[in-house]
């Protein structure tokens, strides 16, 4: 039994070994970097640097904000799009190939559509928005902080809801026929079935769709990189786009590290409970 | 007043006629199986009853109002499905609450009415449960809960014993039943299982390729199947089907099937030279162990003890008969045998269309 266990650990050692070496060493170099081991400020001295510094902060009000809007407008848009996928409408393939594609544009091209279409000089937005008597003159959205952040999270929700999409339709096709059947013969409406057999049914899927979408979205860089740069000024820069101009712009790597592991740090705690909860479904 | 009314009833699909032109009628307080193989279109039917399919043609009539078009909820039925539809969410107590709380019952009633059906069904304990930690008798229970608390006209059972296992299957049988005889609530219950069709119904009703094949007791239908189809699936093991011609001699009237002479009475739709189908019941093929050598015509080839019976199946002119057999009669694989059958109760099926020829004998016997 013993020389079986081991034989096991060896089948598992290559994986393990792939994983350490992709995963552990960067993590683990960050780590150091971010306490100024490998030649940088002092120990601890960026995480407290960062507690005063006001571009970090925004930084992070700014993550938060653009987090809480997007998933929330994610999810309502995703399972919006998800229950009419769900119907039987005519030519339901074509929807959802159209329902999907946002989802295939890279999100740095993203960024980039919408700043082309936001443009106040040849974007459509202005013109459209001139052509139907809505404005007088072309605005520079990305130019004024409120707006820049408010197409940033327009320009997300769009690109960014099939996933959530996807996951909420796979979990109401998963919602048996005869629930709906058995709502009907008890005299259930649609809103009384929406909210007491579709939406209790759905709760798993949202709760996953929700975990995931708010890593990836604190994550997000390509996007705003592409729309706006993080800016005006750091109206619209995140935590990913701070670490980014910490490290490659002003070569601060130690207090880039230190952000980094900060965003991580948050990541951890929001994946942790639905890690924990994945594997007791498992067991 | 019948309970429900189904007249020249049609289901289509698209390329499909799943439901063809049924008609039955079903008393108030009766219990009717309706009972086929896979894809007869009981389930459609009983989902038609229900509102859950739109009705091509014809009409269903519940307690003497047509409702062709009014919805699920305003048929005044409870429906118990095959998996219990249970609200995976909720607690025992409010599946069973659910109806009552649509329709602004106060909290007085909705907690009377479900602890009356809790207490019917035993289910007192458990109603702070959810139905994921319940078995599946206790699930197959609420179910029925949920329906005796809408106190419906009209009950429907679309397979709700196809998930459980043997023996509890057999005990939900008993419960349903007496169930049944407590509330007296007219009762449409689907299955594709003959012997909870034969054990459970007042009336069976028995479809194949969406057309009733026949509708009676379980007696009627045992004793006396319409048809071919019928025959064979009514009845478990089901009925020894052997193909022959009608032949005569001095005996008088019999079917040759490959050279033996089978007894049967006397038909005057018969002709000799015409095909028929020999049907005999298991119980009714009479075996002889010790029998002279020369009359010998069957081989036993398997033995199945059932506990009080033994089925074995012989070699029998080319075909595998089955027959029940006392277990005190010793019988071994392999031993040769003498089988032989009596007129009366032999059935006879037309070559061609497969309709029993022996309805001419039940009616002249006034059964």
């Amino acid at each position: 039994m013993i020389g079986e266990r081991w034989t096991a650990y060896w089948f598992v050692l290559p994986g393990t070994v792939l994983l350490a070496a992709i995963l552990g060493f960067p993590a683990i170099a960050s780590i150091l970097e971010s306490f100024g081991l490998q030649g940088g400020a002092g120990p601890a001295g960026g995480y407290a640097a960062l507690l005063s510094d006001a571009q970090f902060l925004t930084a992070s009000f700014n993550t938060a904000l653009f987090v809480v809007c997007v998933v929330t407008l994610h999810i309502i848009l995703g399972l919006a799009v998800a229950l009419l996928l769900n119907s039987q409408i005519r030519h339901l393939w074509f929807f959802r190939v159209v329902a999907i594609l946002p989802w295939t544009v890279p999100d740095v091209i993203g960024g980039l559509i919408f700043r082309f279409m936001l443009d106040p000089l040849s974007g459509g937005v202005n013109a459209l928005a001139i052509r139907l008597q809505l404005m007088q003159q072309p605005y520079d959205w990305l130019g004024d902080p409120d707006w820049a952040m408010v197409s940033v999270i327009m320009a997300e929700t769009w690109r960014g809801y099939p996933y959530p999409m996807l996951i909420l339709l796979a979990g109401l096709q998963a919602i048996p026929k005869e629930q709906y059947e058995a709502a009907a013969i008890d005299g259930a409406g649609a809103w009384a079935t929406f909210t007491n057999v579709t939406l209790p049914s759905l709760m798993p899927m949202i709760l996953i769709a929700v975990v995931l979408d708010v890593i990836w979205q604190c994550r997000l860089f390509g996007m705003i990189y592409g729309m706006t740069n993080g800016g005006p000024g750091d109206a619209t820069q995140n935590l990913s786009l701070f670490v980014y101009r910490q490290y490659f712009q002003f070569f601060e790597t130690s207090y880039a590290a230190s952000a980094a592991v900060v965003l991580a740090a948050v990541l951890l705690a929001v994946a942790v409970p639905y890690i924990r909860a994945t594997l007791r479904e498992k067991d | 007043m019948t309970a429900v009314t189904i007249r020249n009833l049609n289901k289509h699909y698209a390329g499909y006629h799943a439901i063809r032109n049924i008609s039955i009628a079903i008393e108030p307080e009766e219990f009717v199986v309706l009972v086929g193989p896979s894809g007869c279109g009981k389930s459609t039917l009983l989902r038609m009853i229900a509102g859950l399919e739109t009705v091509s043609s014809g009409e269903i009539e519940i307690v003497g109002k047509v409702v062709n078009e009014v919805p699920a909820k305003d048929r005044n039925i409870a429906m118990v499905f095959q998996n219990y539809a249970l609200y995976p969410h909720k607690t025992v107590f409010e599946n069973m609450a659910f109806s009552l709380r649509l329709k602004k019952q106060s909290r007085d009633v909705v907690d009377r009415r479900v602890r009356e059906a809790a207490a019917i069904l035993d289910l007192g304990p458990l109603l702070d449960r959810k139905p994921s930690q319940l078995s599946g008798g206790q699930r197959q229970r609420v179910a029925m809960g949920r329906a005796i608390v809408r106190d419906s006209k009209v009950f429907l059972f679309d397979e709700p014993l196809s998930n459980l296992d043997a023996k509890l299957r057999v005990q939900m049988r008993t419960e349903i039943r007496s169930l049944h005889q407590r509330l007296g609530c007219t009762t449409v219950y689907v299955t594709h299982d003959q012997i909870e069709a034969m054990t459970m119904a007042d009336r069976i009703v028995v479809m194949n390729t969406g057309v009733v094949e026949q509708i009676g007791t379980p007696d009627e239908l045992y004793d006396r199947p319409a048809n071919l189809f019928v025959a064979g699936f009514i009845g478990s093991p089901s009925m020894n089907l052997l193909e022959g011609t009608f032949a005569t001699d001095a005996g008088g009237l019999y079917v040759d099937h490959e050279g033996h002479r089978l007894p049967c009475i006397a038909l005057s739709a018969a002709r000799a030279g015409t095909d028929v189908t020999y049907g005999v019941r298991p119980e009714h093929v009479h075996v002889a162990v010790n029998a002279d050598p020369d009359r010998h015509n069957a081989t036993v080839r398997v033995v199945e003890l059932t506990g009080p019976d033994r089925i074995v199946a012989l070699d029998f002119a080319g075909d595998t008969l089955i027959a029940t057999m006392d277990k005190k009669t010793p019988v071994a694989t392999g031993q040769k045998v003498e089988v032989s059958f009596q007129a009366d109760e032999a059935h006879l099926f037309d070559g061609k269309t497969g309709s029993n020829l022996n309805s001419e004998r039940y009616a002249s016997n006034g059964e």
